[in-house]
């Protein structure tokens, strides 16, 4: 690959040093020690929770429990193209294909050890958060089966229209019930003011995350969704730490420098579009250098705004309230017509020349709606879009040439 | 967390059943994930099965005819 890539007429390019991120190097260690100690958990006397990724982790930071989530092992997997083998072991165990990548490599993983980093730390107990699917549930369980650890279930409803004050209390009701399933885990009692502490963490690195983002609005952007992909994993894993507070804020003043600077991202930046749903992790390079050959970059995205967007909800003073709201209204846990309203915001704010939607295989809810959402886009704001059916893990499911004609096809649309 | 499993395996014995068969539709996670760990279930209970996927129709009657007879043929 690096090769090739050195051959490619980008290569001729000299200002490529210039539009190096530098703060890669730090996210990049940041991480490596995050895993280093997680897998040193059992060393260190520390316990573990499996957390899904839209979840609460606020609660679990607070009280000195290691989050390890396997939707982020599920990227780190895709991106080591080591998912179409690992998902294969899964289906000789008998899971069915149809079932997302993430959940058939890590349950791959679990039992066989396999994977980038030989398989996550095991849990002491797992805590899963249906608000970003229905398949997390039937996933914990497996784990929870396979590793013989308690399992902890939020339930926050699917909102339609509003988020009803019978859902706001039914989800309040279980984030107490999630602190004091915690106390009984971890056998001591919550400390509130390290909780309010952890909350205010939160939101400032929430907030952060959301101007780091908001720098894609720039035109040139000095920073791609593809970019936003790699440095998503902290607002996701350490949310509530003052670690990504601190890496948010050193990231958001390099974008600013970058716009002072006029250096962009992509090289004569032409036209601009919007990503939906889940990075195709094993193609993020192909896809951005194949963007890119036509002079188009992708400012901006639906997937890493969903954490930002809780932002608004969040408040540091009651934070364990607020997490009711800001956990249950996530960007896929409410109707088509809501997202709607949100896809609007993104189109407007990074003002894009069209959408390309990624229809994954593996992650139905974000991707049912899709065709309706395209239907919207087109109506009403009159903005053209291209569909790109995939999966985010299973090379298997990715046809380059047919993704290479339709992207060209899109293009020349857009050019004329 | 496997009660399921259980119940499955408790009514193979009680009714003395030498085989089962999963009808799996395409696409439904709840029993996608489940079928491994209830397969095993049965399996240590001594009982055969017979794994059928289907889609939004069955597949032909002949395909199944073929399949449940050498099912039942095993058994």
């Amino acid at each position: 690959m690096e090769t090739t890539m050195a051959e490619t007429p980008q290569a001729a390019d000299t200002d490529a040093d210039r539009r190096k991120i530098k703060s890669v190097r730090k996210m990049k260690e940041i991480m490596t020690n995050y895993y280093i100690e997680a897998k040193g958990a059992a060393e260190s006397g520390k316990k573990v929770a499996w957390i899904t990724s839209g979840g609460p982790v606020e609660p679990l930071i607070a009280m000195d429990v290691i989050p390890v989530y396997p939707e982020n092992h599920g990227a780190m997997v895709g991106a080591s193209k080591m998912g179409a083998d690992l998902c294969e072991t899964a289906e000789e165990f008998g899971y069915p294909r149809e079932l997302c990548s993430y959940a058939r490599s890590d349950i791959a993983c679990s039992a066989t050890g396999g994977g980038p980093i030989g398989g996550l730390p095991e849990p002491d107990f797992l805590v899963c958060c249906n608000n970003i699917c229905g398949t997390v549930m039937k996933w914990y369980e497996v784990a929870s089966r396979h590793y013989g650890v308690p399992l902890f279930i939020l339930d926050t409803p699917f909102t339609h229209r509003e988020f009803s004050a019978a859902a706001q209390r039914y989800v309040l009701a279980q984030i107490y019930e999630y602190v004091s399933f915690l106390e009984t885990q971890c056998g001591k009692k919550m400390d509130y003011d390290r909780m309010e502490e952890v909350g205010r963490l939160s939101v400032e690195g929430t907030r952060l995350w959301q101007e780091v983002l908001d720098a894609g609005a720039h035109k040139p952007a000095p920073f791609t969704a593809f970019d936003a992909f790699f440095h998503m994993a902290l607002i996701v894993t350490l949310r509530g730490t003052q670690i990504t507070v601190d890496y948010y804020r050193q990231l958001r003043d390099e974008m600013h420098e970058r716009i002072e600077q006029g250096i962009a991202m992509v090289p004569n930046e032409k036209y601009r579009l919007l990503w939906d749903n889940l990075p195709i992790w094993y193609r993020t390079r192909w896809l951005s250098e194949k963007f890119a050959s036509h002079g188009a970059c992708l400012v901006g995205d639906t997937y890493t705004s969903a954490w930002s967007a809780m932002a608004p909800h969040m408040r540091a003073e009651s934070f364990l309230e607020s997490m009711s709201w800001a956990y249950t209204q996530v960007y896929i846990n409410v109707s088509v017509d809501i997202m709607f309203e949100s896809l609007r915001g993104l189109i407007t704010k990074y003002d894009v020349d069209g959408l390309v939607m990624h229809s994954n295989r593996s992650c139905k809810p974000y991707s049912l709606g899709q065709y309706e959402l395209q239907k919207m886009v087109l109506r009403e704001l009159d903005l053209p879009t291209l569909i790109l059916e995939a999966d985010m893990v299973d090379e298997r499911s990715f046809s380059e040439s047919q993704i290479e004609t339709r992207i060209d096809a899109f293009m020349e649309t857009l050019k004329s | 967390m496997n009660a399921r499993g259980r119940y499955l395996s408790r009514i193979a014995s009680e009714q003395k059943i030498d085989g089962a068969v999963f009808l799996l539709l395409k696409f439904c996670d709840p029993h996608g994930f489940d079928y491994p760990y209830l397969k095993s279930f049965l399996e240590e209970a001594g009982v055969a099965t017979l794994l059928l996927e289907v889609e939004d129709r069955l597949p032909s009657e002949a395909q199944l005819r073929t399949r449940f007879e050498t099912f039942v043929d095993m058994l």
